[in-house]
């Protein structure tokens, strides 16, 4: 293909690891981004609105250094657990049972496809009217939006359990308990693990959203606070906090639970796309 | 070929660790029937199935595909109900208890499961389980390097090998065999082929055995069975001496018999 | 242990027929939603046939049709610009090792930002204008769309591109009958998903970055107390999401996906 011949042309002129070391292109992914961010400031002659990269990574570190961070990403934090526990409860069981079920599935079904499709905001401002400022709102806020997905993926994975392993198991006498822990579950347990790890995700965003309309603390709350301030370095900061924390959680926690529980497979690619 | 299976210590050893072997057990199928309910009414597979195969002995059933061959094992494996008659296996000693090995088309291994795991998952009731077992089977089918592999990182034939050794791990009276080469390349399949003869020659164990494939089944029995029209229609010894030459006269022949035979019941 | 020929278990009653299935589904549905109405203050929850009421008020009013229109257009523009965004790095990232290491971490980040934080930096840069949520929702939605095509990109068999090429078909042909036939389940996942969350991203970003549409009255009626209203809005709105899925996304899905008979497509999440 012409992108390649054009790419090893280039290519040619560079020292190897430029272009092949994996942490290399990171970088200059990320340098990429910082220049076109400093480029676009100062061409639009917006350095004050668009903050520079350089202003954010200070104020950054200074939150950081001041504490203050920590009642709020705690706050944030607990709301967040307590939503993806009860959607996981609330996910995995209405899972199997649609799964094991033609009825259930038929009659659920659309629940389902309307829950996917629900703005989130629906779900953010109803749990507020009901629950006012607590911890209640944004926990149901997010496992209204959240358990539809973890639902699907848990039903389908029941589906898709190979039923000549069952036929295996009976052959050579297994008992159901085992057939069920040794089959069943395993079976299961990628397309849960997807689903699970995509509800957390969603979790996060849509507490954070619940924060922003009703709450008195939390991460969410405080990117309203500092939007309401028309302060875009504030909002940047608390951005960056919030994101950098998602990405330690997903590729330091959950990318290693994964590949521990699930290096029979020999799949590469990276995971919390694999549930997009 | 014959490098593929490992040398075991003990050239001669029988028993599995922890088990007294029960050895080979005989299969009794008496006045056997299957019907089944389908949407469009009854379906008649076969009845009044009667066979006595002798312990040890390699017995093939032939039928073309929808014969009902599968649905035949599947009721002698107890997986499957009959409509009418029972089979019944026993040992040597009078022994009716008798521990069946299924070796399936496709492997069926629990991809999750390493090979010693899958080995393992079958052994839920035996208290003298112990790895030993499982690795000990893996030797006997040449697997030796593969012990903690999982599925997806074996070939076919590998695969299928382990499902062998599974069968196998359980020292079974009789070991149940449906069209367990059918799905494999025919190298491979010769491979396993050649494999199977030398380790029912040193296990004595009973193997019933399905296939479609006729040099198969007059290189692997003792006995073929066909089986068409809802009744086994014939029943032939192989005369042919081990080990067997596909290319010999004898075998030419006797093949050329049998298939005349098979497709007789087309008539 | 034997297990069950293939004969059927015993049929029930209310069974297997799906529309019976669903029937019942809505039914439980509209029985809960009148237990909770009337547990709950009429504020808070409802009855269904009030809020059908007050929706029909606000469409009769001519006050619905204007929101709707502006966060549809908004939500329609939010999905053209994810779309082609998405798409472009999708395939950079599908074809070329080195585009796909290199625009990986900018899909793993938009991955994790909060559709909040891209509305508020987008407001404070924008204003009101429309340019805040289409935008927001473009920077939101865009990683979803990437990793979607870059998936079909990464499906196409090289073993049929050279088997067409050894039959010297040309590129254009290529393109029609193989590689668009092939990504069209994967085009399709990222289309349907980047609109369902357009929608979403958008009623986020209305909620300061814009002074009309569905997110900006909802959220007007929840500060102002009149719950009821918030209500009408949402099923007025859900009405129209349910349109377009059953309307046009259901037909459309049927067809891409006829050619298979496994729906393994856990992308559609």
């Amino acid at each position: 293909m012409s992108t390649k011949t054009a790419q090893s042309r280039i290519a040619g002129t560079l020292p190897e690891f430029l272009y092949t070391d994996n942490r290399v292109i990171f970088v200059e992914s990320i340098i990429a981004v910082m220049v076109v961010w400093a480029l676009v400031a100062h061409g639009l002659n917006m350095t004050e609105t668009i903050a520079s990269p350089l202003i954010i990574t200070e104020s950054t570190h200074a939150l950081l250094m001041s504490g203050d961070w920590v009642v709020h990403f705690t706050a944030t934090f607990r709301r967040v657990m307590y939503g993806f526990i009860l959607t996981t409860i609330i996910g995995t069981i209405l899972g199997i049972v649609m799964g094991m079920s033609d009825f259930w599935e038929f009659a659920l079904q659309d629940y389902i496809t309307i829950g996917l499709a629900m703005p989130s905001l629906f779900a953010a401002i109803f749990a507020a009217m009901w629950f006012g400022i607590s911890d209640i709102t944004p926990m149901v806020a997010g496992t209204i939006i959240a358990f539809p997905f973890l639902t699907q993926n848990v039903y389908e994975g029941v589906h898709n359990i190979d039923n000549r392993l069952l036929m295996m198991s009976s052959s050579f006498d297994v008992s159901r308990k085992r057939v069920i822990k040794r089959v069943v579950f395993q079976g299961v347990l990628p397309e849960w693990f997807a689903g699970a790890r995509y509800s957390f995700a969603i979790c996060w965003k849509i507490t954070t959203l619940a924060e922003l309309v009703a709450a008195s603390n939390g991460i969410g709350y405080m990117i309203e606070l500092h939007l309401n301030a028309l302060s875009l370095a504030g909002v940047l900061t608390w951005t960056a906090l919030f994101t950098i924390t998602i990405l330690i959680v997903e590729y330091g926690i959950l990318q290693q639970i994964e590949k521990r529980l699930f290096d029979w497979r020999q799949e590469s690619g990276m995971s919390m796309m694999g549930a997009a | 070929m014959s490098s593929d299976m490992a040398k075991t210590d003990n050239e001669n050893a029988v028993n599995l660790p922890g088990e007294e072997s029960g050895g080979a057990a005989s299969i009794h199928i008496e006045n056997l029937g299957k019907t089944f309910d389908t949407a469009e009414g009854t379906e008649e597979v076969f009845s009044d199935i009667n066979i006595d195969i002798e312990p040890g002995t390699f017995v093939c059933l032939l039928g073309k595909s929808g014969s009902g061959k599968s649905t035949m094992l599947n009721i002698v494996s107890e997986v499957l109900e009959p409509t009418e008659g029972r089979v019944r296996f026993e040992y040597p000693s009078g022994e009716e208890d008798v521990t069946l090995g299924h070796v399936f088309q496709d492997p069926r291994l629990l991809p999750w499961n390493t090979c010693v795991n899958n080995i393992e998952y079958v052994h839920e009731n035996n208290p003298n389980y112990t790895d030993e077992v499982a690795k000990r089977s893996l030797d006997l089918v040449g697997l030796s390097e593969h012990y903690d592999k999982y599925p997806t990182q074996l070939s076919g034939g590998q695969r299928q090998r382990v499902g062998i050794a599974r069968a196998l791990s359980t020292d079974p009276g009789v070991l149940l065999m449906d069209e367990p080469f059918s799905n494999l390349d025919e190298i491979t399949a010769e491979n396993l082929r050649e494999e199977l003869l030398d380790i029912w020659s040193r296990l004595n164990k009973t193997v019933f055995f399905v296939t479609h494939d006729m040099t198969e089944a007059i290189q692997l029995c003792d006995r073929i069975l066909m089986l068409g029209k809802g009744r086994i229609y014939a029943d032939l010894e192989n005369p042919l001496e081990r080990p067997r030459r596909m290319d010999s006269d004898e075998f030419l022949k006797f093949r050329q018999k049998a298939v005349d035979k098979f497709h007789s019941i087309e008539d | 242990m034997a297990t069950s020929n293939r004969g059927l278990p015993a049929i029930s009653l209310i069974k297997s027929n799906t529309w019976t299935a669903r029937l019942f589904g809505l039914l439980i549905g509209l029985a809960a939603w009148f237990a909770l109405a009337t547990v709950f203050p009429n504020d808070l929850m409802p009855y269904p046939y009030e809020t059908i009421e007050l929706a029909w008020g606000l469409v009769e009013s001519g006050v619905a049709w204007p929101n709707l229109r502006d966060t549809l257009l908004r939500t329609f523009w939010g999905f053209i610009g994810s779309s082609l965004l998405g798409v472009a790095l999708g395939v950079f990232m599908g074809i070329n090792n080195y585009s796909q290491r290199f625009f990986t971490p900018y899909v793993v980040i938009g991955l994790s930002v909060p559709a909040i934080a891209w509305a508020a930096v987008t407001t404070i840069v924008y204003g009101f204008s429309i340019m805040a949520p289409v935008v927001a929702t473009v920077l939101t939605t865009f990683p979803y769309v990437a990793i979607n095509v870059w998936k079909g990109v990464e499906n196409l068999e090289p073993n049929l591109i050279n088997m067409s090429r050894s039959f010297n078909i040309s590129r254009r042909r290529m393109l029609r009958r193989l590689i668009i036939p092939s990504a069209a389940p994967f085009l399709f996942s990222s289309f349907r998903f980047g609109l369902a969350i357009s929608w979403k991203i958008v009623t986020i970003a209305e909620i300061f970055a814009a002074s009309s549409g569905v997110g900006y009255k909802l959220m007007q009626s929840y500060q102002v107390y009149k719950f009821e209203e918030a209500w009408a809005w949402a099923s007025l709105f859900i009405i129209v999401i349910l349109g377009i899925e059953y309307g046009i996304i259901k037909p459309i899905e049927r067809r891409v996906f006829e050619y298979r008979h496994d729906a393994d497509f856990a992308l559609i999440g």
